[in-house]
């Protein structure tokens, strides 16, 4: 028993990060240049950002893991750990303190393929340590088909969180998205200006049409179609033909609820 | 002019030749397969998140298919769910009470999921490591449900598990598995709202917009998730028979509930897009949208509903209550002989159903039920009644909601 626990504390010590990147969700930052598997040799004596992985801990935190190189040149390189917030760039702390480090390296190699990331790292000795990782949740959205849940389409199945030892007690904190903010931003000429972050939005969301493919949306639910309200969102396809892009030309992307007519404020559509 | 009988010219043509003999058998050769074969892994993080892997189908298909496990005689966990003869066994996938009964040993004695790998068998179980529900028991349970989303993590509704291997001690890993069961896709196209009428066909398209709606109405067992969510416990339906029983709430509740898992209460004109089958499914700009009187049959003079209309003496069999339950029929829940062309079931009979309108305010209500004669001119797609949003003892209405995700 005593030794089991040794075992697993020791094993712990010094397992590779990559343990811990099984749960990703999304591999960002990578490297612009390197190639899969390619030697990296270029820029000689310079610090560079391999790539990152985003990740939840057991209380569904998001952290980031850079992973930086210092390519041999006149000394051996050496590869640096760096855990930061999801929202910092690892840019920023490439010259900064790694959380571990490992030196004397002589060649590094990754890859980051699909559902599978490893690197290859030979130190001065030639000896080889392979670090390799299933990422899990790494997803990307399928375009839904008939019979496809809602879940299937947002998410994969099964989302892994960090494992752990021993026994603890898994209560995930959260941050929420306020009602009525702004989730998706749509100029009334159409351009998205940030992408939508509305799946955030604790208790959906409400969009104010303006005949755009994507209208403006904000967390919270409002209706649409009553008297003094926004109108409902009708599409832009069901006329079959091109419709001026105008709420006061053709308003016949949006409708209201019956014996209202729509006023036009700018591109929104609102019942009167 | 002497001929050159050397010997190394024909050696160098042999030996040419069976290069490139050797060359193209090189080249069919069968390869070992080097990507389907992997090592066991070294450290036990490595074996564990190994052998988790290859339990990844079992442990999705206990979640999503648990009414495959369930055997002839039913469940024997009557302190958690009930198995009944009258409930479909839709009701038992993604079914967290489900999750509960199998790991608690109401299936079969030994839960453990075997996974055969690297020569080896390992047992993989999930643990009871989350807080009793007091209103239900005081046994440590197996799940925890969450409320999302999390930074990450796209999801409404998540049911938090944690996994271990019995050989591979001290490690666990926690998990969300996603409700995959409860909706269905509505594809984008070009659908009618209503009957058409004089000078009046309403049609409208969903292009570009991502609409999922519920497969079933919503039950007291999802209703009683949310009052423990939300810390309303007292408010929870502690009978289990009523659990796949249609949730009867006000309308005010039913939004608040819809809300609360980032959806809406159905709107009327998605039950009509979802019940009112496409004449061409493969052409989603169509010149004309039909308006079919029933999910099956476009004239429902075709249909046992119109046959009944015409012949007050019409024997109902059990393959038209399949269809409709209407007044007559035997009392089921969770059924999916219904279902419609995109997959949702209940189109006609069964109860009636609270819908949003948003065009016609007043017409809020999908009047066809188990409450009405199979001769009733209201078991037709396209008539809508008033409902006040009050429940009734009398007319239970029952209610689902839908969802339109963004990413």
């Amino acid at each position: 028993m005593i030794f089991s626990i040794f075992f697993f504390i020791f094993g712990l010590a010094h397992a590779d990060p990559s343990w811990r990147w099984t749960n990703a969700t999304k591999i960002v930052e990578k490297h612009e240049f390197y190639t899969n598997n390619e030697m990296i040799t270029r820029p000689a004596n310079s610090w560079q950002t391999l790539f990152a992985v985003l990740y939840n801990d057991a209380n569904l935190k998001t952290f980031k893991d850079c992973l930086f190189f210092k390519v041999p040149g006149e000394e051996p390189g050496i590869l640096k750990l760096k855990t930061i917030g999801q929202n910092d760039k690892c840019e920023s702390f490439i010259f900064s303190p790694g959380d571990e480090q490992w030196t004397d390296i002589k060649a590094l190699q990754f890859s980051v393929e699909g559902k599978f990331l490893s690197l290859s790292i030979t130190n001065k000795k030639f000896e080889v340590e392979q670090w390799s990782a299933a990422l899990f949740n790494v997803f990307s959205h399928p375009e839904p088909k008939m019979l496809m849940s809602s879940a299937e389409y947002r998410s994969p199945k099964v989302m892994y969180l960090t494992p752990y030892k021993g026994t603890k007690m898994v209560r995930p904190q959260k941050s929420l998205l306020q009602d009525l903010k702004v989730c998706h931003e749509v100029s009334d000429d159409c351009k998205i200006l940030s992408p939508s972050v509305c799946s955030q939005c604790p208790n959906g969301w409400h969009e104010i049409t303006n005949g755009c493919p994507q209208s403006p949306k904000f967390c919270g639910q409002k209706e649409c179609g009553q008297k003094n309200g926004p109108a409902c969102r009708r599409g832009f396809k069901y006329q079959k033909k091109e419709i001026p892009f105008s709420c006061r030309d053709d308003s016949s992307f949006a409708y209201c609820a019956k014996g209202l007519t729509i006023q036009c404020q700018g591109n929104l559509p609102y019942c009167l | 002019m002497s001929r050159d009988n050397s010997i190394i010219p024909k050696i160098i043509v042999i030996l040419g030749f069976l290069s490139v003999v050797g060359i193209i058998l090189l080249f069919f050769r069968s390869r070992p397969d080097f990507q389907n074969k992997i090592n066991r892994p070294s450290s036990p993080e490595k074996l564990f998140a190994q052998v988790i892997l290859a339990a990844e189908p079992k442990i999705i298909k206990l979640w999503e298919e648990g009414d495959r496990f369930i055997k002839k005689d039913g469940l024997t966990c009557e302190n958690e769910i009930l198995f009944e003869k009258g409930v479909g066994r839709s009701y038992y996938q993604c079914q967290p009470h489900f999750w509960q009964c199998y790991w608690s040993g109401g299936v079969k004695k030994k839960p453990a999921l075997k996974i055969d790998l690297f020569g080896q068998s390992f047992h993989v179980r999930a643990k009871a490591n989350f807080q009793s529900i007091p209103q239900y028991s005081t046994d440590s349970r197996y799940y925890e449900i969450l409320k999302g989303p999390y930074e990450g993590l796209n999801f409404h509704y998540g049911v938090l598990v944690e996994l271990s291997i019995d050989e591979v001690p001290g490690m666990s890993w926690p998990l969300i598995l996603t409700d995959t069961c409860r909706d269905v896709f509505l594809p984008e196209r070009i659908y009618g709202y209503g009957k058409t009428t004089r000078g009046e066909d309403f049609t409208w398209d969903n292009f570009g917009r991502k609409i999922f709606i519920d497969k079933f109405y919503v039950s007291n067992q999802q209703v009683n998730e949310w009052h423990l969510l939300r810390g309303q416990s007292e408010l929870i339906t502690k009978d289990r028979s009523l659990w796949p029983a249609p949730a009867l709430l006000s309308s005010k509740d039913q939004a608040a509930y819809c809300s609360f898992w980032g959806k809406r209460v159905l709107e009327a004109k998605l039950f009509d897009a979802a019940t009112m089958t496409p004449t061409d499914q493969k052409n989603p700009l169509p010149d004309q949208v039909a308006r079919p009187q029933t999910p099956w049959q476009r004239d429902i003079g075709k249909s046992f509903l119109g046959m009944a209309r015409i012949n007050p003496d019409y024997q109902l069999t059990p393959l038209d209550c399949q269809l409709a339950q209407v007044k007559g029929c035997t009392h089921k829940l969770y059924t999916t002989d219904s279902v419609t062309w995109m997959g949702m079931n209940y189109a006609l009979g069964f109860y009636p159903e609270a819908l949003v309108n948003y065009r016609e305010p007043n017409k809020n209500l999908k009047t066809s039920s188990r409450f009405q004669d199979p001769s009733s001119p209201v078991h037709e797609l396209g008539i809508l009644g008033k409902w006040k949003g009050v429940q009734d003892k009398e007319v239970p209405v029952a209610f689902r909601c839908y969802e339109e995700v963004s990413l």
